[in-house]
């Protein structure tokens, strides 16, 4: 876990997301989705349901599907298969009346590091129409939302911080008033606090009426911010719940050991394959020794006999308790961070 | 509407990006005065006559006129040899020596020489047409001298003006010039000639490589994908980021022209023409960008494979080297380059002072090769790239 999750999680402050009822209509509505990259099948058909309001998590290990998904519901690509339906209405490359109600953040920056803030987002703003006066004026508040109206005329976009430079990012997909956003992995890089000022962000606009689909590989993040998370592997949804739900479901005892680097070479050399019924997992920069068991005493009982068998003098030990990551771990067998 | 957005939005980025200017302006600049001031004497006003030989054919009709040939063919440094009118008169008017001299035995005996100069250079052609007269007057001198001795030998009581008359020697023959080739006017090629026009068409031509670095950083930044989820259609943002190439090509030939004009003394007649044939030379080379962007697949190849292709074709386009200097099969080759129509259509409005009606056969060449390089281009653009992650 990193440092900066670490200090969010310190951050007890926030308020549990709740799922929303059933009743409400379907913003985004993907069925039979599938995507091909010359042979290569990367989406093996998604159905899924997003509706009004939802602020949805969408989770999956590297290469997963996230952001080709992202793509073709944005329009940007087409799909072998399947359709997508937004506001009712079908999404394709040329539909720019939709296009008009959505936004994407994507995962790499999208901003001109040559231009100041306010340029780049007069620029984007005009992209979607918007000119004159109420251009300007949007330019300003969507720089106040993300907390950067210091910052509209210099420096040059390329030369804020890397929290600064990624809710620039943002900012500049909230300059039409999308009733959709889709943020792929927005908060990579950005130091804990802009992380915050990003998240309470985004909040706000959910609850202002924005709905929203947040990709991320941080865990965490996802468990603070959604109501519902879809958890993707290898081109499929392979599980979707609220967060209370996943965790009855699948939520697994963790308990992490960490060791003295030459323990842990002395285990690894015994033990090249140290999975076996209860998960157990060696992470060698940090020297973690992580065991993920449904029962907490599984857990335990399995740290215990390696401290014994190696006799090994642990550094630290903590339990941890069931959390999406844990999900994640027991769904897909992947860790999410590797 | 949006794609001037984009254009304005490109032309900030390029404004603030000196790299740009650098390769765009400064350096045609630096070229082309740095050459002109260098080489000024090998081109026209010159005085060294090259030290390579010189090739002048003669052609000789008649008794006298082959005496006189075989004077003339003492002065060194030219390689002169006997050829026939029409084959030395068609080689002049391609530009491939630099003049031709004929001599012919009148009725009245009298040997009448013209002398058939190259107008592309003039001022070359004309160091030689001087030696040709030298050579003459030379020779009258000494023919003088030999009748003036045997006059005064026969006759020791003449007086001076008396043994003028009558040692009966008629004046130098006068040698009378003739400008072959159409369009014939007085302007003294000069080195600013070659290299102002030649330094702007390769130059111009250059922007592929900015236009690839454009496109590229577009889609290398994500803005692209921006762009694209928004309403704006694609030929909107085509337009918009092909737009800002038009008109630096125009504001290069501008400077650059000026530069020479104010400067080095380039005299640019007919302007209309001098416009129309950058509006036809800029739209090549824009499109000329757009295909070597739509064939590559990273900024990296697209800008080395502009280069290349920029320096090479207007190497052989004739843009840094005169292409008369060039071996015929070369001056073939050189038709194959937009940079070479570019630059005959150029030079034949400042060195032959053609309109636009004369230029107009290389305008619709250069558009052609434009044609060709946008079909190309727009079939292949990808606006976001399938296959490469
Ligand atoms: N344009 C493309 N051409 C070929 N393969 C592609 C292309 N785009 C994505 N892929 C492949 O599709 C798979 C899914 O990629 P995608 O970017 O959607 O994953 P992701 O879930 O967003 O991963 P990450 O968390 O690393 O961002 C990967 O194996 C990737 O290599
Ligand atoms: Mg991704």
């Amino acid at each position: 876990m990193s440092t900066a999750v670490h200090d969010l999680m310190d951050n007890e402050t926030r308020i549990k997301p709740e799922a929303l009822p059933e009743d409400r209509p379907a913003v985004l509505q993907l069925r039979g989705l599938r995507k091909k990259f010359g042979g290569h099948s990367v989406i093996n058909g998604i159905d899924l349901d997003v509706r009004e309001g939802e602020f949805f998590g969408l989770l999956g290990p590297n290469g997963a599907g996230k952001t080709t998904t992202i793509s073709i519901v944005s329009g940007l690509l087409e799909p072998s298969e399947g359709s997508v339906d937004i506001f009712g209405d079908k999404m394709s490359r040329h539909n720019s009346k939709l296009k008009k109600k959505i936004a994407v953040v994507q995962q790499d920056l999208s901003i001109y590091p040559q231009l100041t803030c306010m340029e780049n987002l007069l620029f984007f703003g005009g992209m979607y129409g918007l000119g004159g006066r109420k251009l300007k004026a949007k330019a300003m508040e969507a720089l106040e939302i993300v907390g950067l109206s210091d910052r509209a005329n210099k420096p040059r976009a390329g030369k804020l911080s890397g929290g600064q430079k990624r809710r620039l990012n943002i900012a500049a997909a909230l300059m039409h008033d999308p009733k959709l956003l889709i943020l792929d992995e927005p908060t990579v890089g950005v130091d804990p606090q802009s992380r915050n000022y990003i998240f309470e962000t985004l909040q706000k606009l959910n609850r202002d009426g924005m709905t929203l689909i947040y990709t991320s590989h941080y865990m965490e993040e996802v468990e603070q911010l959604c109501g519902r998370v879809g958890i993707m592997d290898h081109g499929e949804i392979i599980e979707c719940n609220p967060v209370p739900t996943l965790l009855d479901q699948h939520g697994q005892a963790v308990v992490r050991l960490k060791i003295q680097a030459a323990d842990a070479a002395r285990i690894l050399e015994a033990e090249p394959e140290l999975s076996d019924s209860v998960s157990l997992a060696l992470d060698t920069e940090a020297n973690l020794v992580t065991c993920v068991a449904p029962k907490l005493v599984q857990a335990l009982n399995r740290i215990n006999r390696l401290i014994g068998d190696y006799r090994i003098e642990p550094v630290n030990c903590e339990v941890l308790p069931p959390s999406l990551e844990t999900v994640f771990l027991k769904l897909t067998g992947k860790s999410l961070r590797d | 509407m949006r794609a001037l957005r984009i254009f304005w939005k490109d032309t900030l980025i390029m404004l603030r990006d000196r790299g740009t200017i650098i390769n765009l302006f400064v350096l045609p600049l630096m070229f082309s005065s740095v050459l002109t001031l260098a080489l000024g004497g090998v081109f026209g006003g010159g005085n060294d006559g090259g030290s390579s030989t010189i090739h002048i054919p003669i052609i000789a009709n008649g008794e006298k006129s082959r005496m006189v040939m075989e004077t003339i063919k003492q002065v060194e440094g030219v390689d002169w040899s006997e050829s026939t009118l029409a084959e030395a008169k068609q080689k002049v008017e391609d530009g491939e020596i630099l003049g031709a001299i004929s001599l012919e035995d009148n009725p009245e005996g009298q040997v009448e020489a013209v002398y058939y100069a190259n107008p592309a250079q003039l001022a070359n052609s004309r160091l030689v047409y001087g030696q040709i007269q030298a050579a003459f007057s030379a020779m009258n001198d000494e023919q003088k001298n030999a009748a003036m001795t045997a006059t005064i030998q026969s006759q020791p009581d003449l007086n001076l003006d008396d043994i003028y008359s009558q040692a009966g020697v008629g004046e130098a023959i006068g040698v009378q010039e003739e400008v072959v080739g159409g369009g014939a006017n007085d302007v003294e090629p000069s080195s600013a000639q070659q290299y102002f026009p030649g330094f702007t068409v390769s130059f111009v031509f250059f922007i592929a490589a900015t236009i690839a670095q454009y496109v590229f950083m577009e889609k290398d930044i994500g803005t692209m994908k921006r762009l694209l989820t928004s309403p704006t259609k694609s030929y909107a943002i085509m337009l918009g980021k092909l737009l800002p190439h038009f008109v630096v090509g125009f504001i290069q030939v501008l400077v650059i022209f000026s530069t020479g004009f104010f400067l080095f003394g380039l005299r640019l007649p007919n302007f209309g023409s001098i416009l129309l044939v950058t509006a036809a030379t800029v739209t090549a080379a824009v499109g000329f960008g757009l295909m070597i962007t739509s064939l590559s697949k990273t900024q990296a190849q697209a800008s080395g494979v502009a280069t290349l292709f920029t320096f090479t074709l207007a190497t052989v386009g004739g843009c840094y080297v005169p292409l008369f200097m060039m071996p015929s099969f070369m001056q073939t080759l050189a038709k194959a380059t937009p940079q070479g129509w570019a630059m005959t259509a150029y030079q034949d409005i400042l060195l032959k002072g053609y309109g636009i009606l004369d230029v107009l056969p290389l305008i619709g060449v250069l558009l052609g090769f434009g044609l060709v390089f946008y079909l190309i281009g727009l079939i292949r653009f990808q606006f976001v790239s399938e296959g490469a992650h």
